[in-house]
């Protein structure tokens, strides 16, 4: 039973049952807190009421934290952040909150022309969901999760090389801000620049 | 700030006290009317323990109403560490009402804000929005918001202003009209909302300003809710319907208003046809509303209930979506029971173990007639057998449900061991957790579990390395730290340095989170994002008064103390004045909950409190733990009497709701007695103290010596006697007056007997029940196949570093 609400500064002390995961980043309070100032309006969770009834209550099973940047045709909705509690996985949540993020973007206030995001290589799983809401490969960003800057474009690393994955919205008419074969597009990261 | 000022700091900090008032003289002598540098001489006074010289001067400069921002903020820094808030308030508050410039204002405004007062921010933004300028309508939101924020957070305002203030604020916003954006429109709906104002506006103000355009999702919860509120059935009806259309949002909560508008407008049927043919065959949501519709017009779940299990059983949401209708008189226990047995499947993969979990959990909650409790803890190790191949094909990170067969079982054991028999069936989970943390090393209700358990154990070492496993930081240190660091001073090997590091890191991270906090609630302000303002505030507040943070303050103290760590010492006390106050708002952040959300999600109150290091400890226990330290070495009979004040109140509330163990309880009477002296002179006090320290609760026997009670017990005692022996070194009493001497003996009698005789008693105690331990878990059939002697030999090697530690004290 999932509703979707805005994120506050407190849903902080409501994060353990998600982050509390291996592969969720615990961030700083000052970054939740930084999403939250700038783009209050993209920044949400979803909840569920849960068992039992004697005492329902809202638990927060996932949450999105999305920007915008860029400017001119390189303005866009950047997803920094979904993630979703264990327990309320393979429901599409993540999808459902991706959606969310799309549709309020595509319009006013915002009316960004694409959305973008950038997942390891090797994260499959994430790749195929990213696939599956329209997403595509635009460029491989070399280096991106490395620990050290590479210096060779065409080093290709699977363990710390990142997809950065587009998806053009109603704004981008002539579909300028995707491309075919971006798998084949290798860049270094300084040059990930809007 | 000046090359001098900075000496003069530098002289504060360091304690040249002497030094820092001669550089402030010398300042003084060149600009004698300067109020700055006479607020810096009474801050000098404060810092140099001349509290009553730092509050007469700082009450002669405040009288002269000084206007300088930097006068101001050191001024109002020295009344609040002398717990004079309405001064330090109002020294601002004056100098504005004669001097309304915007350099004070927006001082007094910031200073504020990094207290995260809320009503003081609302004082200062009225003054801002009286100024205007440039930013006039941005200042009216700050002074509209703060009024809201004010009665929100219940921050000192009167009955009258909770009143007064939220019609003040919705005066102002209406000036503004028409709002420019979806900010201001929010403050104006909760502040409307707020003074009870027509609810009419609210919606009327939220559909002028959306128009034709999408809903901001902060004002279409707001739409749905005060619709809702004004019965306007139509109307709510209508707008839940756009949002589930035309924005193509599946939101449960807009679903249940979209039931109860369609009920109100007898529309039953057609709700039932949109909530079965949304999006082609409907969704998770409106499987779960279809329920809820039946549940709203008194008809049989079992049919929607079924529908949704068909499709979301075997998800691990399955059984806490449904579980949060098991309390409907109507829902069918009996005979959804009976469904879940007539489609038990085999457990295959994820999906069927996923499914049987949930059967289990469900057995679990409604206990029907035929539960039994040994037949369910067979059934769950025999899934748990049955699937634990599965964790073999498995991605390291990816979630396991089967885990829950085990925990299940663990908090049944626990629950059902009879008494005497707990440390048993404690390490007997221990075994079946290690095992199951080492098949899924990732799963953090594990790691949790096996945190508590070992400390109950009192296997610091072990716990500590499970607890890193989880990789804790950040916020999760306020929340879940408490679960390694309770009573974390008396209980723990503390020569171990990785322990020692977490208590800092702790201590680090309340002060750096505090100032991000402040400056982001400044951005929040300058950018306009004023509906996360009101939360920002009470996360900062909640961290100011975090209970974990006063804990860990006084643990610091102990241990620092213990160990002749000056540094945690004086981290400690930087928190003393929030521990003493009664105006900061205690709030307790820890996490209690999420290593209970396994099997029917619920808390079983009896192992709670079974494997609890001790009473739970909040506010009263750090008061008397500070109060007790701070009575040892103050000599000022002012301030003993102070103290001894605060002590009976917080006693009091110790009697109503008991923080203390017996051991520590008995270590701070003797305190409190032994303190009495100072005030009456009256050197038979001292016999009182003896007949107290020869009588302290008996020592743990029998299992509870493998338990954290037994280091627990004689780490009290041995810091007692050693408080005993610094307080009579510190007081003089008469020479004659040999019952002191005898009592000086007494602690070096007492200490030297635990560094001998009860260290070896100890051992020899626990040893013997070790073995009984032993042979009571190997001989265990269940536990057949697992690595149980393996799991028994790092208790004993834990539990023997631990108790080894009381010799070094």
């Amino acid at each position: 039973m999932t509703s979707i609400k805005p994120f506050q500064a407190t849903d902080i002390f409501e994060l353990n049952p998600i982050n509390l995961d291996p592969l969720t980043e615990n961030f700083q309070p000052a970054f939740y807190l930084q999403y939250l100032t700038e783009w209050p309006s993209l920044f949400f969770k979803s909840t569920e009421i849960t068992a039992p009834a004697a005492a329902p209550t809202d638990v927060c099973s996932g949450y999105m934290m999305g920007k915008t940047e860029g400017s001119g045709i390189n303005w866009h909705t950047h997803i920094t952040a979904v993630t979703v509690n264990s327990h309320y996985r393979r429901l599409g949540l993540a999808s459902y909150l991706c959606l969310y993020l799309q549709e309020s973007t595509s319009v006013e206030p915002h009316n960004a022309y694409f959305v973008d995001l950038f997942v390891r290589v090797t994260n499959k799983l994430a790749i195929n969901l990213y696939e599956k809401l329209g997403y595509s490969i635009y460029r491989r960003v070399v280096g991106y999760y490395g620990s050290s800057y590479p210096s060779d474009r065409n080093k290709l690393d699977d363990a710390s090389d990142g997809f950065d994955m587009r998806l053009s919205l109603p704004r981008d008419v002539k579909k300028e801000t995707v491309r075919e074969n971006g798998h084949k597009v290798y860049v270094l990261p300084d040059e990930v620049k809007f | 700030m000046s090359a001098k000022d900075q000496l003069i700091f530098a002289a504060i900090n360091e304690g040249a006290h002497k030094q820092a008032q001669q550089l402030i003289t010398k300042q003084l002598k060149k600009q004698p009317k300067s109020t700055y540098y006479l607020t810096l001489q009474a801050y000098a006074y404060l810092h140099g323990n001349k509290a009553s010289e730092a509050s007469s001067l700082a009450d002669k400069i405040a009288a002269q109403t000084p206007s300088d921002p930097q006068t101001l903020e050191m001024l109002s820094i020295v009344f609040k560490s002398l717990k004079e808030y309405k001064k330090a308030m109002l020294v601002y508050e004056n100098a504005a009402k004669k001097y309304p410039t915007m350099a004070l204002i927006t001082s007094w405004f910031s200073m504020n804000l990094d207290n995260m007062d809320a009503r003081g921010m609302q004082k200062a933004a009225m003054y801002l929005a009286k100024l205007g300028g440039a930013k006039q309508r941005d200042y009216t939101c700050y002074a509209a918001l703060c009024c809201y924020m004010a009665v929100e957070l219940e921050s000192g305002t009167t009955e009258l202003e909770q009143k007064l203030f939220p019609s003040l604020g919705v005066r102002m916003m209406e000036k503004l009209q028409p709002f420019q954006n979806c900010q201001e429109v929010y403050i104006y709906a909760k502040l409307s909302k707020a003074a009870g104002q027509e609810a009419q506006l609210v919606v009327d103000a939220i559909q002028t300003f959306t128009g034709t355009n999408k809903l901001d999702l902060e004002l279409q919860i707001i739409l749905l809710e005060t619709l809702a509120l004004m019965e306007s059935w139509k109307a709510l009806y209508e707008t839940a319907v756009r949002i589930l259309y035309d924005y193509n949002l599946d939101d449960y909560n807009t679903w249940k208003h979209l039931i109860t508008s369609g009920l109100k407008l007898d529309k039953s049927e057609i709700v039932r046809d949109l909530l079965g043919t949304y999006n082609g065959k409907g969704s998770r949501n409106t499987l779960l509303a279809t329920i809820a519709l039946h549940s709203e017009l008194k008809q049989s779940l079992h049919a929607p209930v079924v529908a949704y299990y068909e499709r979301f059983g075997s998800k691990p949401c399955g059984y806490p979506d449904l579980a949060s209708f098991h309390a409907d008189e109507i829902f069918a226990s009996q005979q959804f029971i009976e469904y879940l047995e007539a489609q038990k499947p085999e457990v295959t993969d994820i999906d069927t173990l996923t499914w049987v979990v949930n059967h289990q959990r469900f057995k679990l909650l409604l206990r029907t007639s035929a539960f039994s409790t040994k037949k369910f803890i067979n059934e769950n190790f025999q899934y748990y057998e049955a699937s634990k191949r599965l964790l073999q094909s498995k991605e390291k990170t990816d979630f396991y449900l089967g885990d829950e067969l085990l925990l299940m079982n663990c908090a049944l054991l626990l629950d059902e061991a009879e008494e005497g028999k707990f440390v048993e069936s404690a390490a007997k989970c221990l075994v079946l957790l290690e095992a199951a943390a080492k098949a899924d090393h990732h799963e953090p209700h594990l790691r949790i579990w096996l945190v508590k358990l070992y400390s109950f154990l009192s296997c610091s070492s072990l716990a500590l390395k499970h607890y890193d496993v989880m990789n804790i930081k950040q916020m999760q240190l306020d929340l879940l730290s408490h679960h390694l660091l309770g009573r974390h001073s008396s209980t723990i090997n503390f020569s171990d340095n990785l322990m020692l590091e977490k208590l800092e890191q702790l201590n680090k991270f309340y002060p750096q989170t505090a100032y991000e906090i402040q400056h982001f609630t400044n951005e929040a302000f300058e950018k306009g994002s004023y509906n996360k303002i009101v939360l920002m505030v009470d996360l900062g507040n909640k961290l100011v008064g975090s209970v974990n943070k006063m804990i860990a303050a006084v643990e610091s103290i102990k241990l620092g103390k213990l160990l002749g760590n000056k540094a945690l010492v004086r981290a400690g006390y930087t928190e003393a004045a929030n521990i003493r106050s009664e105006t900061v708002a205690k709030s307790d952040n820890r996490d209690f909950r999420t290593h209970w959300f396994f099997g029917t999600n619920q808390t079983n109150e009896k192992v709670r409190d079974r494997m609890a290091i001790g009473p739970k400890q909040t506010n009263v226990w750090c008061q008397l733990q500070l109060l007790k330290e701070l009575l040892i070495t103050e000599t000022s009979e002012a301030k003993v009497k102070q103290l001894h004040k605060e002590m009976n109140l917080a006693l009091a509330r110790e009697r109503a709701s008991p923080e203390l163990t017996a051991i520590e309880k008995w270590s701070v009477e003797i305190m409190v007695a032994l303190s009495q002296y100072h005030t009456s002179k009256d050197v038979k006090l001292i016999d009182a103290v003896l007949s107290l320290m020869e009588s302290p609760p008996p020592a743990p026997r029998g299992s509870e010596l493998l338990t954290w009670k037994a280091v627990h017990h004689h780490m009290v005692v041995a810091e007692l006697a050693k408080s005993v022996q610094l307080y009579l070194s510190v007081h003089s009493f008469p020479k004659k007056y040999t019952k002191v001497y005898e009592l000086r003996d007494m602690c070096g009698n007492q200490l030297e007997a635990l560094r001998d005789e009860t260290v070896a008693s100890v051992k020899q105690g626990q040893l013997q029940e070790f073995m009984v331990l032993e042979s009571k878990v190997l001989d265990w059939g269940i536990l057949v196949g697992y690595d149980a002697q393996l799991v028994l030999n790092g208790i004993r090697s834990s539990m023997e570093a631990n108790v080894a530690v009381l010799r070094r004290i």
